[in-house]
């Protein structure tokens, strides 16, 4: 993914920004003790968000320990370990892979198919492991690169797929707790969360796509100048961000969360919120 | 159930303090939120859950049930879609029954094999898209419905709730807790500027900044 799925870290208190880490370091580390040393390059804030959501509602409570990284060898950091751990760490590694391979099918970069070959192993290792979850995955991708081709200006359509692809993810969590009321909601909550990250992800690259001439959802349209087409969606895209993010919110409402309700709340209302306006006001161009 | 685990309070809070939470939650999963909403039924649940342990709570500390209550799911799920006002063509009325009993995309295809583009089309197909999840196209048919019949109070509250949807999320969340428009907190970065400025003259310095 994309990494736009964070908390505002200003209204954490240090204890949810202790769990938050937490996570973040337990996925780094399941993503080692399950692949390999090397894939932990494709670790992503929003599957360590995948990974705290599964966490709170799990009836285990995560463990909380203090371990040594690789990163920074003089540091004891805190690190989650729980039941989630590994899960989060194959969609890691798949959504992770799925990117990569993206880059090189759309921009044809040399160091995108290094990194297939480099990722390959790990990301049959995932999906063998996943299977059903590996065959939507495959599914969504190819429509996405259908629509793609055919240079689609449906934003539903497109962003629909990958919509698809994060409902997938959150409702086919093979857990205990994932029960068909929790199932449903989690369709529903990855289903609007996937489309919030693809049309931010297109807001925010909008700029750098046209100049690379690749493809963006936004830019299948008659325009004469970027800066003021760019101006011209915006108020579109709010509306398709914040009502993504409105549904997100009510299914999110409806889950079971067992613990770290603060820290979820923060990344619901404020991260999301916040990440939003950044990329509306266009101050996130090019950082991610 | 523990009924004060389901109103996230403690025995020991006040019969005030319990009252209010009990509110915030009816008012959070209230039935009109959800109405023709594919999670209705899950919060239809979570409120019958909440108003069972209201009045559980009610009846231990004696204060009596039902008194005060919120509101309650009597209307039944999809009741939105049932008022077929216009009627005149029994098509329209069919595809109403399909989106009420879920059945989208033979709505949906029925409604892409009609020629006739009118107000009442571009309404249901807007709502079958709604439940799709295709918010951008739902929101474009919601207009056009209400430009071509600005006085259809349903096309009208169609588009009003698309909207507000979308309005509530940054209202509700982020607006009330930080400054959100941008101009206020420019605003406070001048101002704590200016009183740091103050500051270094204070101290006789000029040398800080």
């Amino acid at each position: 993914m994309f990494g736009y799925v964070q908390p505002l870290q200003p209204e954490l208190k240090v204890k949810e920004q202790q769990a938050y880490k937490g996570y973040y370091c337990g996925l780094c580390k399941a993503i080692k003790e399950k692949y390999t040393n090397t894939a932990r390059f494709m670790l992503s804030y929003d599957c360590a968000v995948l990974m705290l959501l599964l966490g709170s509602m799990s009836e285990e409570v995560p463990e909380v320990v203090q371990e040594r990284c690789a990163a920074n060898p003089l540091k004891r950091k805190t690190v989650v370990r729980s039941e989630v751990g590994e899960y989060a760490a194959a969609i890691n590694v798949m959504l992770g892979y799925g990117k990569v391979e993206d880059t090189y099918v759309d921009d044809k970069k040399f160091y995108a198919r290094i990194l297939m070959g480099v990722y390959k192993r790990v990301n049959s290792k995932a999906s063998s492991e996943y299977e059903a979850l590996a065959d939507e995955f495959a599914m969504r991708m190819s429509n996405l690169r259908e629509l793609e081709r055919s240079k689609s200006d449906n934003i539903d359509a497109v962003s629909g797929e990958f919509a698809k692809l994060l409902a997938a993810v959150f409702s086919m969590a093979p857990f205990e707790f994932m029960d068909e009321r929790a199932k449903k909601a989690m369709w529903h909550f990855g289903y609007n969360l996937g489309r919030w990250i693809y049309i931010a992800d297109a807001v925010d690259d909008i700029l750098e796509d046209e100049t690379q001439g690749s493809y963006n959802v936004y830019l299948q349209r008659e325009y004469s100048d970027i800066e003021a087409h760019r101006q011209n969606i915006i108020e579109e895209a709010r509306f398709n961000l914040h009502y993504s993010l409105s549904e997100a919110c009510k299914a999110y409402e409806l889950l079971d969360i067992k613990r770290d309700k603060e820290l979820l709340d923060n990344i619901m209302y404020l991260g999301l919120a916040k990440k939003t306006e950044d990329i509306l006001k266009g101050d996130m161009n090019g950082s991610v | 159930m523990d009924p004060y685990k389901v109103l996230g309070v403690r025995r020991s809070d006040s019969d005030d303090h319990i009252k209010s939470a009990y509110r915030k939650l009816a008012k959070k999963y209230h039935p009109d939120k959800y109405r023709g909403h594919d999670l209705e039924d899950l919060a239809n649940e979570k409120i019958k859950e909440i108003n069972l342990a209201y009045d559980m709570v009610q009846g231990e500390r004696g204060t009596g049930p039902n008194s005060t209550r919120g509101p309650s799911n009597t209307r039944g799920p999809g009741s939105s879609y049932t008022g077929s006002r216009t009627g005149s063509k029994a098509s329209y009325a069919r595809i109403r029954q399909m989106i009420q009993v879920g059945n989208l995309s033979q709505a949906d295809a029925e409604l892409d094999a009609m020629g006739n583009h009118d107000a009442e089309w571009h309404y249901l197909k807007g709502v079958v898209l709604q439940r799709k999840g295709w918010y951008d196209g739902a929101r474009q048919h919601f207009t056009n419905a209400r430009n071509m019949n600005p006085n259809n109070p349903e096309y009208a509250s169609a588009w009003n709730n698309v909207n507000k949807n979308a309005t509530s999320y940054a209202q509700t969340q982020y607006g009330n807790q930080t400054s959100g428009d941008g101009g206020c907190s420019v605003c406070n970065i001048c101002a704590g500027l200016i009183c740091a400025d103050c500051c270094c003259d204070c101290m006789g310095g000029g040398g800080c900044c």
